[in-house]
């Protein structure tokens, strides 16, 4: 449509874009009818009057003597954002995008400027990923910081950022970021070409589009890990991975992530390795802790009653006296318990939250031993499990855990040990199977890589890390450079 | 197709794992058991760990109950007791087998069959025979009773093989093997009940599934040399006029090497080890503290050597199998049997003071 007729254009947007937070103002001169147009909500007021307006205005008391209107707002404006649209279409784009139009009458053409409002915080500590030694700061819901956040940590031009808007409704900016020089550029094209396929109304986290963008969506564990560190961020990107940044939300993803990354944290790499290395191990035993504690347990005291030692047989016996349950129904109930504990912990203000951990762990811990309705051997194994799952930061390992560890409570009850076992092959078979963009996502176990070994179970000395990831670093595979 | 063939790979779980699900508050656990012969006819009697709290009194011990049935056969008796018993009997963690004179002469072989066959036994629980009395009053003792978790007379047996070398812990299955191999002679700890108080007898000695003899307790100790069953042990001898000295013997090892001389069998005895000394009342220098062990643990091996040479005419200590692995040649032209009787040995003792 053509926008050369200033009353027919501006009657449009006020049917269209009725809302309280529509703002026109209209001025006029004998000779000029111009209209500046912006929602109020998302724009900066300062901005608006200070710089926009004002200038506007300015020119306005000065009497503009030039034919050419557009040609001298276009230069006299003083904002950094500024751009001509000629199509009714682009105003309404600008105008949500929190631009402020300006419409000259008798003109096919419109300013428009940038006076976006900061709705978001400023930048903090990630509150889902804490460290103790390292950097502090966290990505926030705006796109513009979460990209200067990565830009202050690598100062190059290598560094490219390819910007989608993906969400029919939403418009939601995603920026696929990669070292041109390390990483591999079909697997950038191919990440492009899967989010140029999405047609969705709205992305309002990068959740949506962990799940959109990978094609095998049924493992329980995640295969493409979100992060709310820059530093993590960084190095991922320094290993020639793509990261996407997403406005509106702190979370970005990494791609291709491995199994062995939910193990690792940004801090392993700020800290004496031989210390790593012992953590590392520890949150293996962990991991296998937590999703195998009450299925072993359930195994031994309901078919593999032969395998303990007499003392611990009498010892779980005499503590299973008097409880009602079947010992499968009992672990259930605490697990149950235990989640539903965490659960509220976690979405309960934090006024509440003491209350509720106190009242749970005296029930769960003592009372209910007492009643007779669990033994206290389980209460143990739980608290174990439990225990053992937080040591990760991420929540889709916790739950992915969560859910591995009831399916094996399952196959103990019916199998024994013979279930776990047989449980667990099938386990590292769906693990080994899955593949990511055609990456495999058990490396560098399966496929075995021996030279990658050097951080994974343990983490070697700085000097030793010479490599990036072979995987996806294609090019530039040198971290550390010879010396000559 | 792929999710028939998960749901057959489901249907079919069950027949592999056997299914065999039960709670742990159902099982009655059995640690002892004891088997009697009595006119024609099996006494059973078996003693269950008592899992119920004590809240009594404070104590953390759990007192066994025993239980004790008659039948025609071991299994129809263990049916007899699953009578009075509420709960499933369980049979995997047995430690101790305890059978009498009757039962040793008479069923020994079929009490193996039945403990073998059974899949549910662990197979590796003591045995020990019952001398005086019936095997069932040596169950019923209180020292047997009242004793988990602390320690008892099977410990004691336990303990006095591993440091002193002064019994001999027979495992059920050992006592299976030995019963079925040829040049084997199967061996049995007996216990016997003296003023109320469980004591640590003679070996017993079985030849052809019955007991020949029992070897007097000096003899245990070469006994335990001859078959490298010590790891440590104590070695005590004169010195003087009537003092005394103890040293302790560690990391002992036997090996026998088997020969033939005149085409009669013949023996080398290499012991080694390492003297600590404990108690040395003569004040001996290090040359003779070993001279004075080394005679000492001669003079334990040739008696028992002797004893079962002249008076049993035994092979006790399997030396049989060692020409028969070594010597085979040999082995078969004889009747080693026969030939064990004219047997010569020497000793070698390679002992190092530490």
């Amino acid at each position: 449509m053509n926008i050369d007729n200033l009353d027919k254009t501006l009657n449009k947007i006020k049917i269209e874009c009725a809302g309280p937070d529509l703002n026109i103002k209209l001025m006029e001169t004998k000779k000029i009818r111009l209209a500046t147009i912006y929602l109020e909500t998302i724009t900066s007021t300062s901005e608006m009057n200070d710089v926009i307006l004002k200038n506007i205005s300015d020119d306005f008391r000065h009497e503009i003597k030039f034919k050419d209107v557009y040609n001298y707002l276009y230069n006299s404006i003083s904002c950094g954002s500024i751009n001509t649209i000629s199509s009714y279409k682009e105003i309404i784009e600008y105008l949500y995008n929190g631009f402020a139009v300006v419409l000259i009458d008798k003109s096919d053409k419109a300013i428009v400027c940038e006076a976006r409002a900061t709705l978001d915080r400023g930048v903090s500590t990630p509150s889902s990923e804490a460290i103790i030694r390292g950097p502090k700061d966290g990505f926030t819901e705006n796109f513009n910081k979460n990209l200067g956040l990565i830009r202050r940590r690598i100062k190059s031009p290598d560094l490219k950022v390819i910007e989608k808007n993906c969400g029919r409704l939403s418009k939601t900016r995603i920026g696929v970021m990669y070292i041109s020089t390390i990483a591999d550029k079909h697997l950038v094209d191919d990440i492009i070409k899967k989010i140029d396929q999405i047609d969705i109304d709205a992305i309002l986290d990068s959740g949506y589009l962990r799940e959109l963008i990978i094609d095998d969506n049924k493992s329980n564990f995640p295969t493409i890990m979100s992060s709310e560190r820059p530093d993590k961020a960084s190095m991922a990107l320094l290993d020639g991975r793509v990261v996407l940044i997403f406005d509106n939300t702190p979370f970005v993803l990494i791609i291709p992530t491995f199994f062995i990354d939910y193990f690792h944290t940004p801090e392993d790499y700020y800290q004496k390795s031989n210390n790593v290395s012992f953590i590392r191990i520890i949150r293996f035993i962990a991991f296998f802790l937590s999703i195998l504690t009450p299925a072993i347990y359930i195994a031994l005291v309901t078919h593999n009653q032969k395998n303990i030692p007499t003392g611990f047989l009498v010892n779980f016996a005499s503590q299973r006296i008097g409880v009602p349950f079947p010992s499968f129904v009992e672990a259930l109930i605490m697990m149950i318990a235990f989640e539903i504990l965490r659960e509220s912990d976690i979405r309960l203000p934090s006024i509440g939250g003491s209350s509720v951990s106190i009242l749970g762990g005296i029930i769960i811990g003592d009372a209910a031993v007492s009643a007779g309705i669990v033994s206290p051997i389980m209460v143990i194994v739980i608290s174990i499990t439990a225990i053992s799952s937080l040591i990760f930061s991420q929540v889709d390992v916790i739950s992915a855990i969560r859910t591995y560890r009831i399916i094996f409570l399952i196959a103990a009850t019916i199998f024994g040990i013979y279930g776990i076992i047989l449980l667990s092959i099938l386990l590292i078979i769906r693990l080994t199977s899955l593949e990511v963009f055609n990456i495999p996502f058990t490396y560098p176990f399966a496929p075995f890589n021996l030279k990658e070994q050097n951080d994974t179970l343990i983490r070697a000395q700085r000097k030793k890390l010479q490599f990036r990831n072979f995987i996806t670093a294609k090019k530039n595979i040198r971290r550390i450079k010879k010396e000559s | 197709m792929k999710k028939k063939i998960l749901i057959l790979i489901i249907l079919l779980l069950p027949l592999i794992s056997g299914c065999n699900y039960k709670e742990l508050n159902n099982l009655s656990i059995i640690n002892y058991i004891a088997i009697d012969y009595i006119d024609n006819e099996y006494l059973t009697t078996v003693k269950v760990l008592n899992t119920e709290k004590n809240t009594d009194n404070q104590s953390d011990t759990f007192n066994g109950v025993t239980y004790s049935a008659k039948g025609k056969t071991i299994t129809e008796s263990i049916t007899n007791i699953s009578l009075s018993i509420p709960k499933k009997i369980y049979l995997s963690h047995i430690e101790l087998l305890v059978i009498s004179e009757s039962v040793a002469n008479n069923k020994l072989n079929d009490i193996i069959d039945y403990f073998i066959k059974n899949n549910e036994v662990n197979k590796n629980f003591s045995v020990l025979l019952s001398r005086n009395s019936s095997a069932k009053e040596i169950l019923e003792e209180k020292e047997l009773l009242s004793s988990y978790p602390y320690g008892n007379i099977l410990s004691s047996i336990e303990n006095s093989s591993n440091t002193s070398g002064i019994s001999s812990d027979i495992k059920f299955i050992d006592l299976a093997y030995y019963l079925n191999t040829d040049y084997k002679t199967p061996i049995l700890t007996t216990i016997k009940l003296d003023n109320d108080k469980l004591t640590i007898d003679n070996l017993a000695i079985f030849k052809n599934n019955k007991i020949i003899s029992y070897l007097d307790n000096q003899y245990n100790l070469g006994y335990n040399f001859m078959t490298d069953n010590i790891n440590q042990a104590i070695i005590n001898y004169k010195c003087d006029n009537d003092k005394y000295s103890s040293v302790r013997l560690n990391n002992t090892n036997t090996i026998i090497r088997p020969k033939i001389k005149n085409n009669k069998p013949y023996i080398n005895i290499y012991i080694t080890g390492d003297i600590y000394l404990i108690e040395n009342t003569c004040n001996n220098t290090n040359t003779e503290i070993r001279n004075n062990t080394s005679k000492e643990i001669n003079n334990i091996i040739s008696n028992v050597l002797e004893y079962s040479k002249d008076n049993i005419n035994t092979d006790i200590f399997n030396i049989e199998e060692i020409f028969y692995k070594f010597k085979n040649k040999y082995y078969n032209s004889i009747n080693f049997k026969d030939k064990y009787k004219d047997m010569k040995y020497k000793i070698i003792t390679r002992l190092e003071m530490r």
